[in-house]
């Protein structure tokens, strides 16, 4: 019953003190929340602090959600927040972490993928990785949690227009520095 | 558009969130672009790739941590959530009270006129004594029964959890 609730009804029920809605959200987000803040901090345990930290403070501060925005910009903008709050207070140790899962082999193959496929998925995270803070941030939002430019928006608090040019910026970012082994494929 | 422009909205034309008129226009320079049509199919594959790179999960004990917070969170006794008394309410309802009140001391004493003299020669009046302590917790209930109800009342927005 409480999996065909949306997220909002959860969250009003989180509010009242219900624990299993509480079950419910943490099973939706605590996953993409963690992956989230470790693309960001690329560290594991403080990206899990900061997931947990999140799911805490949303629900302690269930009274004071709104509906204004969809629940899951709401949570995304807390969980950046904290992301933001973590980066302050520390710099990055290492660009790549060895718990990292491997990529999943790909099963069809384009003449793009024949050159992606010559580089795993963290490779590529790699190149992601060097991105600008805002760049990286609209291009994860919009490519692996779905979000539009409009929820990317309020998540990370500017424009509508700053987050195109950072997705327009980063892939062209992106595309220049995995580039030459493209052009190879294409010739 | 120029080059530059067109690549400014190749992801829009990938997602499909372009209007009729540019996606056409779009479309029409990318099939004579090679340079365009190569960075659209290259940020194709990076979004491909970028998607399909795996979703890191919680493990047991992340996952058992955040049990237990919640555990803790939920057991504390829930801060309720103060509300407001309605002063207009408590005013409107003492002033209508002793409007009652007045009129019904008024008929009791069956004063000719509500003139000062007629009022001060009833005071010695023992019944006029009974009339006033009626009348003083009449006003009493009256005006503040409803706050006594609105406070008791369940916060409208529940319990607020608090650390």
């Amino acid at each position: 019953m409480g999996n065909l609730r949306s997220d909002e009804e959860l969250i009003t029920a989180c509010a009242c003190g219900d624990r299993s809605a509480m079950d419910v959200l943490v099973s939706r987000y605590h996953s993409r929340l963690l992956d989230f803040a470790f693309r960001h901090l690329s560290n594991r345990e403080a990206a899990a602090d900061a997931a947990q930290t999140a799911l805490i403070k949303a629900f302690t501060c269930a009274g004071s959600y709104r509906r204004k925005a969809p629940f899951r910009v709401w949570i995304y903008r807390i969980t950046l927040n904290l992301i933001r709050d973590e980066i302050r207070k520390r710099q990055y140790a290492n660009r790549y972490q060895a718990d990292a899962p491997e990529t999943e082999p790909i099963e069809s193959r384009t003449p793009e993928d024949e050159v992606l496929s010559r580089m795993n998925g963290n490779t590529l995270w790699e190149y992601i990785e060097t991105l600008a803070d805002g760049p990286r941030t609209a291009i994860i939002l919009k490519f692996r949690e779905q979000f539009t430019y409009e929820e990317i928006a309020e998540v990370t608090g500017s424009p509508v227009g700053t987050i195109k040019s950072w997705v327009h910026h980063g892939l062209e970012t992106l595309r220049k520095r995995i580039g030459p082994e493209m052009c190879e494929e294409q010739i | 558009m120029n080059c530059e422009e067109i690549r400014r909205i190749l992801v829009e034309y990938h997602v499909g969130e372009l209007d009729k008129e540019r996606r056409d226009e779009c479309k029409s320079h990318l099939e004579n672009c090679p340079g365009c049509l190569n960075a659209l199919l290259a940020y194709q594959s990076i979004i491909a790739e970028a998607e399909r790179i795996p979703r890191i999960h919680p493990s047991p004990a992340e996952s058992m941590s955040l049990s237990h917070e919640l555990d803790r969170i939920t057991k504390k006794p829930p801060v309720p959530i103060r509300v407001e008394r309605n002063r207009t309410t408590e005013r409107l309802a003492f002033l209508l009270a002793s409007i009652m009140v007045f009129t019904l001391m008024s008929v009791c004493l069956r004063l000719e006129s509500l003139s000062l003299t007629n009022v001060l020669a009833a005071v010695g009046s023992i019944r006029l004594s009974v009339i006033a302590l009626a009348a003083v917790a009449f006003i009493f209930v009256t005006s503040f029964l409803p706050v006594v109800v609105i406070s008791r009342r369940k916060p409208i927005n529940g319990m607020a959890l608090r650390r």
